[in-house]
């Protein structure tokens, strides 16, 4: 147990450099192989996942230029209708402002007209009425009181007349 | 028998097991201890160890064989990585060897087997070994020159203790692995003489994995040491 002899401390070097080589092979080869391998499918994961996260951006900053765009196109639209709504609300005020002094002046002339006409009518039974007159002092004798009378009747049925051709109008 | 013929016996039984004879060489000059004989059976168990846990890996769906088999590889080798430093990368795959040869060994006398670390010839192969490769990778790292350059700092006064030191490291470690299994195996016998029930498996836990296990890493640890030391100074 304490004697030293060199066969055995080569044969003890040869054990540790055979088992160094076990080891390499069947441990340290087929572990590190499995470990590379997941390291290396870990990368391309993790360059997978950084190439879909580039593409995440890219699709963000786009749908955001879109969005932008749309926004931008929408307060466009927006503006272009309050403009041709309030034309069109002026055109019809105005319309209706044209259409109003035009019934305001049709009915200025035809009150005019009927006053017109009314007044013929008036004056053509003023005539009647003074030719019946007329007619009826020539056919009949004269006193004053007759004719006083016939003044009167005649002052009534002008009454009469004028008070109708009022009511008329 | 008392206690004193027992430990007799012990430290000088016959160790040969194997006779081999070769021609032009003195006989027995080639015999092969007992102490080897279990170091192939360590080798052996070794392979066999290797052989199961690395069976059919695969990556992914891994199966507990394999996921102890990878813990076993990246803890060791961050546990030596650390140890060694970034220098002596290179050299860690040789010091997990030689840390589970050394750790198995210590464990076969929990299988009523004697420790092949108890055998000197083993504990010197192991020593000569680690300064060999100390020595190897200053040499790789400085270049001779500046190998035998290292030998005159800090101080060249201290030119002759740096020399000593390439014997006495070896000694130191071949000395102090041999000498704690040797007195591990001597105190377990005498307590086993003693007390032959109950108290040795007990103190066994001790004596045999925890202190086993602990010398098989100080080995590691001192021999990384000393590849960080050479290998460091260049770095300087």
């Amino acid at each position: 147990m304490l004697d030293i002899d060199f066969a055995n401390i080569l044969y003890t070097v040869i054990n540790i450099v055979l088992l160094c080589i076990i080891f390499r092979i069947f441990l340290f080869k087929r572990v590190d192989k499995i470990l590379q391998a997941r390291q290396q499918e870990a990368n391309d994961l993790n360059e997978e996942a950084k190439t879909k996260a580039i593409e995440a951006e890219n699709s963000k900053l786009k749908y955001e230029n879109e969005l932008n765009a749309f926004n931008s196109q929408k307060e466009e639209m927006l503006r272009q209708s309050k403009d041709d709504a309030y034309r069109e609300h002026e055109k019809i005020i105005s319309d209706a402002r044209s259409q109003a002094v035009d019934i305001l002046d049709e009915a200025k002339v035809n009150a005019k007209l009927e006053s017109e006409r009314q007044k013929k009518i008036y004056e053509a039974e003023l005539k009647e009425m003074v030719v019946d007159a007329a007619s009826k002092i020539a056919a009949t004798s004269h006193s004053e009181e007759y004719d006083k009378l016939l003044y009167d009747k005649f002052i009534e049925e002008s009454k009469g007349v004028n008070n109708g051709s009022n009511e008329e109008r | 028998m008392n206690i004193g013929e027992e430990l007799n016996a012990l430290l000088t039984e016959d160790k040969t097991a194997i006779h081999v004879n070769v021609p032009f060489f003195p006989e027995g000059f080639w015999d092969i201890n007992k102490s080897i004989v279990i170091s192939w059976g360590v080798i052996v168990l070794c392979l066999l160890l290797c052989l199961i846990l690395t069976s059919g890996m695969k990556l992914h769906g891994i199966s507990k064989r394999q996921a102890m088999a990878e813990a076993i590889v990246v803890g060791l080798r961050n546990l030596v990585s650390g140890l060694v430093g970034p220098g002596g990368s290179e050299y860690v795959e040789y010091l997990i060897s030689v840390m589970i040869f050394i750790a198995f060994c210590n464990l076969a006398g929990v299988f009523g087997l004697t420790p092949p670390t108890m055998d000197l010839n083993i504990t010197i192969a192991l020593a000569l070994m680690s300064i060999i490769l100390v020595e190897v990778a200053g040499i790789r790292k400085r270049g001779p020159r500046g190998w035998l350059k290292s030998f005159t700092q800090p101080i060249w006064i201290i030119t002759p203790m740096n020399i000593l030191e390439i014997g006495i490291k070896p000694l130191s470690l071949c000395m102090r692995l041999f000498g704690n299994i040797l007195g591990a195996t001597v105190i377990m016998e005498l307590i086993r003489m003693v007390i032959p029930i109950g108290v040795p498996t007990v103190v066994s836990l001790y004596f045999e994995f925890f202190d086993g296990i602990i010398q098989a890493y100080v080995f590691i640890f001192l021999t990384s040491l000393y590849i960080s030391e050479a290998t460091e100074e260049e770095a300087e």
